[in-house]
């Protein structure tokens, strides 16, 4: 049964931005953007599904999927397929791959606590040991390790709430 | 050898810094020795150790972003006020709810006349099949006899299964395999008396994602694999 068009306006309201953000980088305006987003929702609101996951790691998905099959139907031609065409298909996939796990990261590290997300920046992002990072954070060094380890065990949890596998 | 349970505490939380990079170097070793003799250590590294790979994909600045004071928390990603309104997208689901309904009315009207000539006035239900997309079939000698179809749906794909000659005890299962070697299971059921089994299972994966599908039996023994992905079977 399709969504009601009350919860499909929150859907736009709550995710048109960041779907925007996302589209915007694979399409050549902002009305064409604009267009994925829509078409994303739509989607959403045409199969109803129930999200176990979050709404947003769906609704990226989803419009992953409209950007994907976007650019197939630009490369179709009717009369012949040079192996380039499938080539181009195969990058372009790649790329809105990649993007589409920047965002949903972005989104699975802004969920963690700050204490957290420090900690994995001090560690592996800035390469600290824990000694370093400890003096960084002014913390002992065995609360860098707790809360390394707290820190993934948070991630990994987002991340399997948002659907996104390792 | 048993590890104390506060040595264990200890080196158990170590698991983080050995993940992302920040272990000394003794602890490391002490940290991998341990791993020898700890499953539970193993395990969380193993659900643990891919993380890195996939923190790699945003960058130190954008990281840096997400903690900063005007934005802390807030995921640093498209701007609340830009929107272009809810009005032409509304327009746009108001379009296919109508032809939506348009495609379910002439599809309401084509099966009832169907249903009419076929088994109305017999007093049976007729239904329209769907013809699977894919189709499979397993006969052995002595063991199953199986006829597997894959139906695509917008939301997965329907698996249609008729079997014979299946284990009489036990819950059987219908599991998908896909391409990145996850699991998802489709189906399961008790198995009957005279080995026979008439089931439909579900799964989100497209037929396109399947490398193997396989019946397993109440021990979780695969009695049959079938493989979409390379469109050979064998059992």
């Amino acid at each position: 049964m399709p969504l009601d068009e009350q919860t499909v306006e929150e859907i736009y309201r709550d995710h048109a931005p960041a779907l925007r953000r996302f589209a915007v980088g694979f399409t050549a305006s902002r009305a064409q953007a604009e267009d994925v987003v829509q078409e994303t929702i739509l989607r959403t609101w045409q199969q109803a599904p129930k999200i176990t996951t979050s709404m947003r790691s769906y609704l990226f998905r989803t419009a992953r999927n409209v950007i994907i099959d976007n650019f197939r139907r630009q490369q179709r031609r009717p009369h012949q397929v040079h192996s380039a065409d499938v080539e181009q298909v195969s990058v372009a996939v790649e790329n809105v791959d990649r993007l589409l796990t920047k965002v949903l990261m972005e989104e699975a590290l802004a969920r963690l606590s700050v204490d957290h997300r420090n900690v994995i920046i001090a560690l592996h992002y800035r390469r600290y040991t824990a000694v370093e990072a400890a003096v960084q954070l002014s913390v002992p060094v065995g609360t860098v390790k707790s809360r390394a380890f707290y820190a993934l065990k948070a991630l990994r949890s987002v991340l399997d709430e948002m659907g996104v596998e390792a | 050898m048993s590890e104390e349970p506060t040595e264990h505490a200890r080196l158990h939380h170590l698991v983080g810094a050995y993940v992302l990079g920040g272990i000394e170097l003794n602890e490391r070793h002490l940290f991998e020795q341990h791993l020898d003799t700890c499953t539970q250590c193993l395990e969380e590294l193993s659900s643990l150790q891919n993380l890195p790979k996939l923190l790699d994909a945003v960058s130190l600045e954008d990281t840096l972003a997400l903690v900063s004071p005007g934005n802390a928390g807030v995921p640093a990603f498209g701007n609340p006020g830009d929107e272009t309104g809810t009005g032409p997208l509304m327009r746009k689901l108001s379009k296919r709810r109508r032809n939506s309904r348009r495609r379910s009315a002439a599809f309401v009207s084509g099966a009832a006349a169907l249903f009419l000539a076929v088994g109305y006035l017999t007093g049976s239900a007729a239904q329209v099949p769907v013809k699977p997309e894919l189709n499979f079939t397993i006969s052995t000698a002595s063991g199953p006899q199986i006829q597997l179809g894959l139906i695509r749906k917008a939301w997965g794909t329907e698996l249609a299964l008729e079997g014979n000659g299946l284990p009489e005890q036990g819950v059987l299962s219908l599991w998908i395999k896909d391409r990145s070697g996850r699991y998802d299971r489709a189906a399961s059921w008790n198995a009957t008396a005279l080995g026979r089994a008439d089931v439909v299972g579900a799964t989100p994966m497209a037929i396109q994602e399947m490398l193997d599908i396989e019946i397993r039996d109440g021990g979780g023994k695969t009695i049959a694999i079938m493989s979409p992905g390379t469109q050979n079977q064998a059992s």
